[in-house]
Parts: structure tokens; sequence; C-alpha cells
């Protein structure tokens, strides 16, 4: 029934050979990533500076980080900020996005200018923290969750997909009476996973490295996050007081290495959501 | 659907209390900011909030912007130390580092927020805060601070901590200076040249490194000269009595002139052209980070290294630079002689290096046993007893005393890397350094001896509206051309005129005199 | 017909209150986080002393007197300059690639193949700019660098890769490219997946080829997601790129590479100067106010306008 195409096959075959390039190019500095930090230096050192694959393997990097104070508490920490901030994020985030996809919805002239608007302008740091300090949310963890709650660009992201998705879907369920959220909930979040799920991946990457807000908004030592921690202890150690014995490179290939895992254990189950098209039929019949 | 009520919840309730205080924070005074003290303490640290209950003891909360992380509370033996010994509570937060350090001190202090002793972010900003009363003059407490005064060195070294007559800093003693030149010693035995003392012999040297293959692999892949970033020129500008930075310096007259204006200033850039002509400079030195250059010299690329002693001589550090050749035998040399009759001399020293970090919240002197706490605090930390716990540990667990001397245990390593944040009148440099680095005490002492240059320009703040960061780009990247030779040295005069005429260098030099003669440091 | 639409339009408004309710709380929620604070902007215009507050400084006399700090930097026309060339290939250079790479990714079948590809392309973006910066020098150094091994080892001449300043900006593009390629492709993948497969089945059977499809079908379904990205990308031109740049830029290429924000960064805030900051803040928000205006009016022309 299908009439395959020769053209189809070369563009297969370019495709393939394109990716592979792309996939080389992407992978070979990582694996040099992964390997500095597996590597003794002074292995480096005999091996010129460069070498992808290691001769020697140390876990020294990482046992320096897992050794850093605070670092088991500021994961756990930032695994909670990161888990019920993205919920939050997304509840919004869709709820918001719903309303403002709908080209009919009257005001969205003006709605939609006023939430780009704070995009460009923004008060600042200091504006900010007064408002977060009014709403006594100073030491809490609510500060990293709540004024971040819909971030714009990721609202709009949405708001395209939902606009894609045809209003005749809807119309069945409205006309047996069901109201806009069990629309939202029962026919637009189950055809949106791959947005949805974009998002979480968004949204979750940004709390697991939040860093500028944590030192704001967390003064209590006991209350800081992962990226807090990690990252000093690469400031340069200008007082020289530390025994350093892993290079600072090494070092910070280690901590990426460790603080990306999670993550890359993650998008799998993100990626699924990308293999196949929705099926528009399936739920229209 | 419940988490989204909730956030109404969270966020009617949060517009409720904006409405109060957005109105009146402005106005919003010392009474604001006690009773933003009491409620912080009280959210955050309810551990603390108990103690003041108890009323024994005082708690202080000190802030500061480093990078490292402190053992939890209960785990950490300074400040239980320090609550033993004085009956303080101290309690120490590191608020990020650099301009986030700034940024999270500034808001909270717009917050009406004083921490009870924090580090000024910098000169400007102190001065703002001195102006609007935030910060504690110590002028009246100096008779009850006398053990701190004396520990750093007596009134002289307060000059530099005085705002408006008023001793807003708490001083400190002086860093000392690390940095120093290295070379090959067993390269230069190889291609048979002596550790080079003027300038002519260190070119040779240079030449002979790049050249005479010294680590005998048959290829040309040696760079005689490296260092890290531009600086490493000041090994040569220096002796010239010139730098590759605006210092400010007194000329043999006592008068304050600048590095730039040097006479001899021409001849020096000559000299590192000619370095850098000879092709024995190696290319990526003005990228170089310090670990790209140790890198560097650990791989043998490098024969002279321009750098710190602390990069070369410490235990693990050094096992790096064995490591490719064991035979590598780094040695450090005196700044080289120049033969104009300039003083032969490496690097600045800080002329106000006494000129104290920390501060003191004026809220603190409006609660008696507050301040009692912190006088108490200044003067336990420069005590022999409270110094050595912030230099050292704790006696038996990290350090032993014998002989006199203080001998570090492997725990000090592992346990003391956070001490230093509480060094808030710092230390005696040089005997915590040897202490901390046994391997490396010759070294300390050499680059303690090196002659340097006195520069003075960080007790100046740029005047208003002058471009300082404009100004230090534009020498930059001229003495990159300079020196680089893309740029005539011909065209120095001019380039001077540039400077005078963009960005107004003179007024920039008149108002550093008058700072600098009202501080006493210039008649 | 015309009963029917008069009903349709009456169904709307039923439903409009709705999503009212829906939005409403959320429109709070921008006023009070995203509006609340904006008076910041006055610091701009004030001469900001941070114990006194915003409100409470003095305002800077002239007002326009940080603005004018900037314009009298004798390197404003360069910085400037630089921020616009670097924005401008970033847009030209880096906002198509990761649509084809989506599309690419979309069309290759192998499964296993297909969760490599997309996995390693997405991983460059969680590498910070100072990560990047060590594998540019493993990679690019004059003295040590890979490449530059290669070309010596090939009897070529090495090259100054990370020093030259004519061939930094490209850098600069190209390493943002490769950082950020996988993750936008991301958006479009996602956007890829919503389209309906019956749309593809009906051209199969119509006969067109692979191109085709992707040409009729696929490009015109993400013209909505794309046009939001350049709509956005067009408001932040004044953004060139901080993390990266004040990273990688050496001072040898500070002339091809110093950016507002890098200049920002060092006059304004290390030196705390908020308000200096601020008003080159409010100067970049300006521009790219007027930027995204425009931007949809065009795009409404093609009906795909944000608003």
């Amino acid at each position: 029934m299908v009439k395959k195409w020769k053209s189809d096959k070369a563009v297969d075959i370019c495709n393939y050979v394109i990716l592979s390039v792309i996939l080389v190019i992407c992978v070979f500095p990582l694996l040099y990533v992964i390997s500095v930090s597996l590597t003794p230096i002074t292995e480096v050192h005999k091996n010129g500076g460069f070498l992808v694959i290691p001769r020697a393997i140390t876990l020294d990097a990482y046992k320096t980080i897992i050794d850093q104070r605070m670092l088991p508490r500021a994961m756990g920490i930032t695994a909670y900020i990161t888990i019920l901030g993205t919920v939050i994020n997304i509840v919004a985030t869709v709820i918001m996005a719903y309303p403002l996809s709908k080209r009919k919805l009257a005001g969205r002239r003006f709605l939609i200018p006023f939430i780009i608007f704070p995009m460009l302008f923004s008060g600042g740091t200091i504006p900010t923290y007064l408002l977060i300090k009014n709403l006594n949310m100073i030491g809490t963890y609510w500060a990293l969750m709540i004024p971040g709650a819909v971030y714009t660009y990721n609202l709009l992201v949405v708001k395209a997909f939902f606009e894609n998705l045809p209003e005749e879907l809807f119309e069945s369920a409205r006309i047996d009476g069901a109201n806009e959220f069990y629309v939202l909930w029962k026919i637009v979040v189950p055809l949106s996973k791959p947005v949805i799920m974009t998002m979480v991946l968004f949204y979750a990457v940004g709390h697991w490295e939040t860093y500028f807000d944590s030192i704001m908004y967390l003064p209590d030592q006991n209350m800081q996050t992962l990226q807090v921690v990690l990252r000093r202890m690469l400031t340069p150690n200008t007082e020289m007081n530390a025994d350093i014995t892993i290079p600072t490179m090494t070092l910070q290939m280690a901590m990426v290495v460790f603080t990306t895992l999670p993550i890359i254990v993650i998008y799998p189950f993100i990626q699924k959501y990308f293999t196949k098209g929705i099926m528009l039929g399936a739920v229209k019949g | 659907m419940a988490a989204m009520v909730s956030l109404a919840l969270v966020l009617t309730a949060g517009c409720g209390s904006n409405d109060v205080p957005g109105s009146t924070q402005d106005s919003a005074k010392t009474t604001e900011s006690t009773d933003a003290n009491e409620q912080d303490d009280g959210e955050t640290k309810p551990e603390a909030g108990q103690e003041t209950a108890d009323g024994d003891v005082v708690s202080l909360e000190l802030v500061c912007g480093h990078g490292v992380t402190l053992p939890e509370k209960e785990k950490n033996f300074v400040e239980q130390g320090i609550r033993e010994a004085i009956g303080v509570d101290v309690t120490m937060n590191i608020v990020g580092a650099g301009a986030d350090y700034a940024t999270a001190l500034n808001a909270r202090i717009s917050g009406g927020d004083v921490p009870d002793l924090f580090i000024a972010p910098s000169d400007e900003t102190l001065k703002q805060y001195v102006q609007n009363g935030i910060v504690l003059s110590l002028n009246d407490y100096l008779d009850q601070l006398q053990p701190l005064v004396d520990w750093v060195g007596g009134e002289e070294a307060l000059r530099p901590n005085y705002i408006n007559g008023g001793m807003y800093r708490v001083p400190r003693k002086a860093k000392g200076s690390y940095s120093m030149p290295v070379v090959r010693k067993d390269w230069l035995d190889k291609v048979g040249a002596e550790i080079p003392t003027t300038m002519e012999e260190a070119l040779e040297v240079a030449k002979k490194l790049t050249f005479e293959d010294p680590d005998g692999n048959g290829a040309q892949d040696t760079y005689g000269f490296s260092g890290n970033g531009l600086w490493a020129f000041n090994l040569i500008l220096n002796s010239y009595g010139g730098s590759v930075y605006n210092n400010l310096v007194l000329d043999e007259n006592g008068e304050l002139t600048s590095t730039l204006l040097a006479p001899n200033m021409e001849a020096g850039l000559e000299m590192c052209k000619r370095f850098v002509d000879a092709g024995v400079v190696d290319p990526d030195i003005v990228a170089n980070s310090g670990d790209a250059l140790r890198d560097k010299m650990a791989q043998c690329k490098v024969g002279m290294a321009v750098t710190e002693w602390a990069s070369v001589y410490k235990q693990a550090l050094m096992e790096q630079l064995l490591a490719v050749d064991p035979d590598a035998e780094w040695v450090w040399y005196a700044p080289l002689d120049s033969g104009t009759g300039d003083r032969a001399c490496f690097d600045t020293i800080n002329a106000v290096g006494s000129k104290g970090e920390w501060c003191v919240s004026a809220a603190v002197a409006e609660s008696p046993e507050k301040l009692e706490a912190v006088i108490k605090l200044l003067n336990y930390i420069t005590s022999e007893e409270g110094e050595k716990l912030v230099s050292y540990g704790v006696e038996g667990r990290h350090y032993n005393v014998e002989n006199g001397e203080i001998v570090k245990t492997d725990l000090m390593s592992t346990e003391c890397d956070f001490l230093w944040v509480y060094q808030m009148a710092y230390r005696d440099d040089g005997v915590y350094l040897a202490v901390k680095f046994p391997e490396a005490a010759e070294s300390i002492v050499f680059s303690e001896n090196t002659e340097r240059m006195t520069a003075y320009e960080n007790a100046v703040i740029a005047p208003e509206g002058f471009h300082a960061e404009d100004m230090n780009k534009y020498i930059t990247e001229n003495m990159i051309a300079f020196i680089f030779g893309t740029r005539p040295i011909s065209e120095y005069s001019q380039f001077l005129e540039e400077l005078n005429t963009s960005f107004g260098f003179e007024d920039y030099m008149k108002s550093a005199e008058e700072q600098l003669r009202e501080q006493g440091y210039i008649e | 017909m015309e009963k029917k639409g008069r009903q349709r339009i009456r169904h709307i408004m039923k439903w409009n209150w709705q999503y009212y309710v829906m939005l409403l709380p959320f429109l709070i929620y921008y006023l009070v986080f995203k509006y609340g604070p904006m008076y910041g902007v006055l610091i701009a215009f004030k001469d900001y002393n941070i114990p006194k507050g915003i409100l409470g400084s003095p305002w800077a006399e002239p007002v326009w007197k940080h603005f004018e700090y900037f314009f009298e930097s004798p390197y404003a026309a360069r910085i400037i300059g630089n921020t616009l060339k670097i924005s401008f290939y970033k847009i030209a250079f880096g906002m198509i690639p990761p649509i084809i790479l989506a599309i690419m990714i979309n069309e290759c079948k192998n499964k296993w193949f297909r969760k490599a590809i997309q996995t390693a392309s997405y991983l460059p973006h969680f590498l910070s700019w100072v990560i990047i910066y060590g594998i540019m020098t493993a990679f690019f150094s004059q003295t040590s660098g890979l490449i530059n091994r290669w070309l010596t080892q090939w009897g070529l001449s090495s090259y100054p890769f990370l020093t030259d300043p004519t061939h930094f900006q490209a850098m600069i593009v190209g390493t943002d490219l490769w950082k950020g390629l996988g993750w936008s492709a991301i958006i479009y993948l996602a956007a890829i997946a919503g389209i309906d497969t019956t749309l593809y089945e009906a051209a199969i059977i119509d006969g067109c080829s692979k191109l085709k499809r992707i040409w009729y079908i696929t490009l015109p379904l993400l013209k909505g997601t794309f046009i939001l990205q350049l709509i956005l990308r067009a408001g932040s031109i004044m953004n060139a790129g901080f993390d990266q740049i004040y990273v990688i830029a050496s001072d040898q290429v500070l002339g091809v590479a110093e950016i507002l924000d890098t200049w920002v960064f060092k006059e304004g805030i290390q030196r705390m100067n908020y308000s200096l900051a601020s008003a080159v803040g409010l100067l970049k928000s300006v521009i790219g106010l007027v930027l995204v205006l425009g931007t949809n009016k065009l795009a409404r022309k093609w009906d795909e306008g944000l608003w």
C-alpha cells in the first residue's frame, strides 16, 4: 500500500551520516570530561595533557565531592525543592497556559503583553528580596519555589502547544456538560504529555541547579542547596589554606558528572513521550 | 488540584502582607531592623533562640562570603571553642562569594536586617553604610579592645581603618606576599646555564631553555618563559620601576607617582618585547590560569615560570610536578637586575595591608550584652589561646606543641580548612603558613623577604564619574599591544596622552594624591 | 450556518468566565511577583544608596546621569557593536539548527540510535561555561591543545584559536551552538510529537516523499514554536551571553568580546554601582521591548503572533 520512494532512502542515509557526525562532536568532549574526572592528574601529565580513554582510574575527585561537608543534606534539600517545586511549576503553568491558548478569550490581546512585559523589565534583585522578605519567606524553601512558580518562557511554549490542539476536540465534551477544568484535565493534559514532560525537564533542571536564589534567600548554613555547597569547592582558594591535591578542573568535571547523573537517569522516561506522535483520531473517535 | 488551591492561598496571603510593609519599608528604621533580626534568629536558628532565652549566652551572627563550607553547627569546634572560652554563641553564615555575596548582603541590609558582624563588600559600600549610621565606630571602645590593637601592631596599623575619623573596620594584620619566579635547575645544568641575576642573563637562559631542547626529547616543544596572565611580565617591568598595571607608588622624593609614568617604563617594555620576539614566551601566557601554568610545568613545557610558592612547593603539588620527570628541580630566584639603576624587585605589597575587612553593626551598641560579646570575641581571637584555635584548631587533635613549636597532625589538613574564615583580624601569615605547610617553609621565607614595590592604590577610591574599569582595561589592552608588538613602543608617550584625554588619568592621580594626603600616607 | 455561528459565540461567552477563574490567581501572582518589584527600575534614575533603600535614595543629578556615564565611556560604541554583532550571529546561526536536528532525530527510525543521539546532543547543556572553557583549552590551546598538536604533527603551524581576536566571535557562536543545540531541539521534538500522525498517513497514501512530508506537514506545524522563539530571542538581543563570554574571553580578545553585560558586571555590579547596572539594564529592556513589539507585528501578518 505504501509506496517506497528512492529519494527516501537517500534522505535516510544522509540523515544517519549527519547525525553520526553530531553524535561524535557531542560525545567526544563529554568523554574527555568523564575521563579527566577519573584520571589521576599525574597520569594526564604523563600523556602530555590530553587523553580520552583513561589509563589509570582514580575516584579521588568523586570521593572529595562525596566527603564534602553538608553534601548529603544539601542533596536531600535540593531533591525536595526539585520535586515539590516542579509540581507547583507544572500545575501553575498548565492551568495558566490553557485559558491563554484560547484565541477567543476576551482580553487576550492585553493579557499576553501583560505577561510578556516582565520578561523584559524586572525590578532587580533587591526589590525582589524585599518582597520575599515582606512575605516572610526568607529562610524558608518557599522562597525558592513560589516566586518562580511560572516561568513565562515555558508558559508561552505550553500555550503554543495548546494552540495547536484543534478546538473541535473539546466540543463534544462540552456539549456533554463538562466544565473547562474537566476538559483541561481529561482531554488537554493527556494529549499534551510531550510538552508537559518537556516542562518537567526544564523546570526540574532549573531547580536542581538552583544557586543564586539559595544564596539570597537561605542564609542559614543548614539549608544550603547542592550547587551552593559544590561551587564553594571551586572558589579560588586565595587564602591558601587547604591542601588542594585535585586540580580544580578535575574536580569541576567530576562535579558535573555527579550532578548531571540524576538528570540523565530521568531523561529516558521523558524521551518516551517524544517517540511517537499523538493520535488525535483516536480521541475524536 | 490541591496544589493549586494551596498555591492560590499562598498567593493571596502574600498579597495581603505585601501591602503593609511595601508602603512603609523605606521609612523603616532601626526599630524594624531589630525586629527583623529577632524574627530571623527565631526562624532560622531555633537552637540559638533557645540559648538567648536562657539568658546566659549571647548570640552573634557573623556573615561573610567565601568559598568554604562549614561543618554542621554541632560539629563546629571553633564556634564551640569560642563559646566555652568566652560564653558567646557565634554563628557564622557564609553567603556565596564575590559579587554574589555583595548582592546578597546588600539586599539584606536594604531590608534593614544588618548582621552583627560582616565583611564589607567594598570601600564604596562601606562608605555608604557609614554615612547612614549602619556600622559601628570602634573609636569609643579602643581601650577595651587594647589586646586586639596591640596584636595587629599598635596605632600605626589602625590608620587604614578610619573613615571620616571613625574606625569602622576591625583592624587586622597584613597578608604576606606569595609570588616568586622559579626556574628548572636541572635544565639549566643540562644547557650549561646559571640561575639568572640580570635581565640579559634571563633572556639568554630563556632562549637556551626554548631552543636547546632541555628535555632532550628532540622536539622543540618547550617555552623558556611562562606565567599566569599578563602579570608575569611584572617580573621584568617591576625592575624598571614600571608595571603592567597602574600601581601607585612613591618615588625617591616621597612623591606619589604611577608605575605607568616610571622613567624607564619604555625600556622595560622593550625588554618584554625582546622576550616575545625571541620566541621564548608561552603564547598562551595571557590566557593561562594558575592551574594551566602548573600543568605546563608538570608536563615539562616550561623552563622559567612566574608563579607563587603555594603553586609549586606544597607537598601534593610538588608530587604532581615530579610525576612526569622525577628529576625536575624547581628553584626560586631573586628579582632580576635591569641595569637601569632601578631597584630590582618583583610584585607589589599592599601599603594598607592592615585595612580590615570586617565591620560591626551599629545596632550592636544598643544592646550592652551584644557589645560586650563583640569586644570579647575580637579580643579572644587575637589572644594566644584564641589565635591558636582559629589558626590551628584543637590542641592534641589538630596540632601538638613540641619544644614550644606547633606541629600539625594529619587531621589539620582534613578538618581545619575552614578555620581562616574566623580569622577576623587575620594572623601571623608567615608563621601560620609554615605550620600548615612545613615542606614549603623555606620558600615562604624567601617570598616574604623578596624585594617588593609598595603600592598605595588600595587606599584610593576612584573619583565619582570616573571610568576606572575602562581605564584599567585600556591600560591592559595597550600593555598587551606594546609587549606583543601590535603597537610600537615609540607610541608610549602618545598612549599616556590618550589616558589623559580619554580617561582623565591626571584627575585620577590628583584625587589619589589628595586621598592619600588626607589619610596621612604622604606629606 | 448563521444560526450556528451565533450559537457558537454564545457558547464561548458562556465558558469565558471559567477561563477567568483559572487565570485570576496567576494574574495576581504576576502582579505581586513580577510587577511588584518593578519599581526597582527607579534605581536607574537615582544615586542608589543601599541603606536608604530604593525610594529613599536621592534622585541623580541630572536624572539621566547614569545613562550619560555609560555613553561617555570611551568603550560604549565598541561594547554596543560587539553585543549586537554576537547576538545577531547567534540568532542567524543558532536558531535553525535545532529545528533541523529535531526533524532529523524524528526521522531516525532506529530506536537505539535515536535515543543515543538525543541524549548525547542535550548533555552539553549541563556543562557550565567554566568546564566548556576547560574543554576548549584542551582542544584549542596553542601550546598544549589537541588540534594544534595535530596541526604541528602534520607540519602546519599552530594557530592561536583562543587568543586571536579575528576569529574569536566565531568561537563564541560555535561553542554556544554546540552547548545549546540539543537542548533547544527538545522543544521542537515535543512540538513534532504533538503533530497528528494521521496527517502523515494521509500524505503517505497520497504518495508524498519524505522531504515533501517534512516540508508540507512538519515545518508548517513548527512555525508557531519557531516564531515564539524568534520573538523572545529578538527581545533579548542585547543579551549576548554573559556567562559564556565572562568565562571564555581573555584580555587578549576583549576588543571583540566585551559585551554590555560583561562591562556592566565589571563597572556596575562588582563595584556595587547598582544605579549604573540598572540604567544599562533599562536601556536593554527598552530595545528588547521595541523588538518584541516589532517582530510580533510582523508575525501577526502570518497569523502567528503571540497575541
